[in-house]
């Protein structure tokens, strides 16, 4: 039997804050790399510190004393670190991939005393079936999830994006006939089927 | 490799936010007491044996500094450096390529092919040119714009190879057409014994 369950992962839109970041931290090690190419080379250390500021920075941490660090400065520091812990704690959640099973029951409708389901193989079913009427097409494979994937095998070559809109737009036609609800459905060509166009 | 590149750079994004955030814990817990008590930023520096680094880094770059030959260790370092560098870049910034080539995309419905069977057609419209004895196509999507249709295509003897090109990339234009792909149509002589007899 054909599994036709699937796992997906959703990622969440904030997760790109992680990546700009790490874009960031890439972007430094291509910088001070070069940096450090330059000076290793003995190019003039003032001309590299003019355009990166290495000396400058290192300088400065190097010099700091404990006496440097006043109250404003701890409650600067304080404040900052907290806020940088919340937020990348938060990144750092929604950068953990979220896996779900992404086939279930169709729900039409549910009170108290109802429950109306559609089994996810029966729409399967009627999109196969309303497929395989189109005469270019000579085997289909579909699957429900968020949306409607039917994969095709075709035996014509010719006029093969005509075919693909003929094959969604039955699919569509079979599950309004149904009176399920408009699923956006998604043909994929799979397959081609040249030993038979040969012997044809 | 790509998509080892953008693994690596899913780990290496979740790894850096611990990091920050780890330290910005500590910074925050060693921000309550002044001076070089036990919870202090100094104390803290001392924890993370910064004096001990700054004693390391400040004489290697002072030899980096002063004059003499090419520092070619340094030299290695910094080049990989960048490569790391671009490296994680690629993982971040590149898309992947597609698997499918896209004819139509509507919100969420999509009309695709795969690469193969979309090949195994334009083949076959290539096969039906008279003259043609096999042909051998390849598909590869895009990563941005358009992606590409390569048909190479072996001829009998006493055909023309313009004749054939031109024959047989009017065969698969309306294909190529359909699913933005560029085409490149090469045509060579048939061998003998490997071509099919027409």
């Amino acid at each position: 039997m054909k599994i036709r369950q699937r796992i997906r992962a959703r990622t969440s839109p904030v997760a790109y804050v992680g990546r700009t970041l790490l874009a960031l931290l890439a972007l430094a090690l291509v910088w001070y790399g070069l940096m450090l190419v330059l000076l290793a080379a003995k190019l003039s250390p003032d001309k590299v510190d003019a355009i990166s500021r290495y000396r400058t920075a290192f300088d400065y941490f190097a010099g700091l004393q404990p006496g440097d660090v006043t109250s404003r400065v701890r409650l600067i520091a304080g404040l900052s670190g907290f806020a940088v812990f919340a937020v990348c704690c938060f990144l750092a959640w929604k950068e953990l991939p979220r896996p779900y099973l992404a086939r279930g029951d169709l729900s039409l409708l549910e009170d108290e005393q109802t429950t109306i389901t559609v089994k996810p193989r029966a729409i399967e079913r009627a999109a196969e079936a309303a497929v395989v009427e189109h005469p270019a097409v000579i085997g289909a494979a579909a699957r429900y999830g968020e949306q409607l994937n039917v994969d095709i095998e075709v035996r014509r070559g010719r006029d093969l994006a005509q075919t693909m809109r003929e094959a969604q737009l039955l699919v569509a036609e079979a599950l309004s006939r149904l009176e399920l609800p408009a699923l956006p459905v998604s043909v994929t060509l799979a397959g081609f089927d040249r030993r038979r166009r040969e012997i044809q | 490799m790509l998509l080892l590149l953008k693994a690596i750079a899913r780990l290496a994004t979740f790894v850096l936010l611990i990091a920050l955030a780890v330290l910005g814990l500590a910074a925050a817990v060693f921000s309550i007491q002044g001076d070089s008590r036990a919870v202090s930023l100094p104390r803290l520096a001392q924890h993370f044996q910064l004096p001990e680094l700054r004693d390391v880094v400040g004489p290697y770059l002072d030899r980096l500094e002063a004059d003499g030959p090419t520092a070619w260790v340094s030299v290695g370092a910094g080049a990989a450096l960048i490569a790391a560098g671009l490296l994680l870049l690629a993982g971040v910034l590149m898309p992947r390529r597609e698997r499918l080539v896209v004819l139509e995309e509507h919100d969420e419905a999509r009309l695709a092919a795969r690469r193969r069977p979309l090949a195994h057609v334009a083949a076959a419209l290539a096969e039906r040119e008279r003259g043609v004895t096999r042909t051998k196509v390849r598909v590869r999507p895009a990563r941005l714009g358009r992606g590409r249709l390569r048909v190479a295509t072996y001829y009998s003897r006493g055909r023309s190879p313009e004749e054939i090109e031109r024959r047989v990339s009017a065969a698969v234009e309306p294909l190529a057409d359909a699913f933005r792909l560029r085409k490149r149509v090469r045509a060579r002589q048939g061998e003998r014994g490997k071509a099919r007899v027409q």
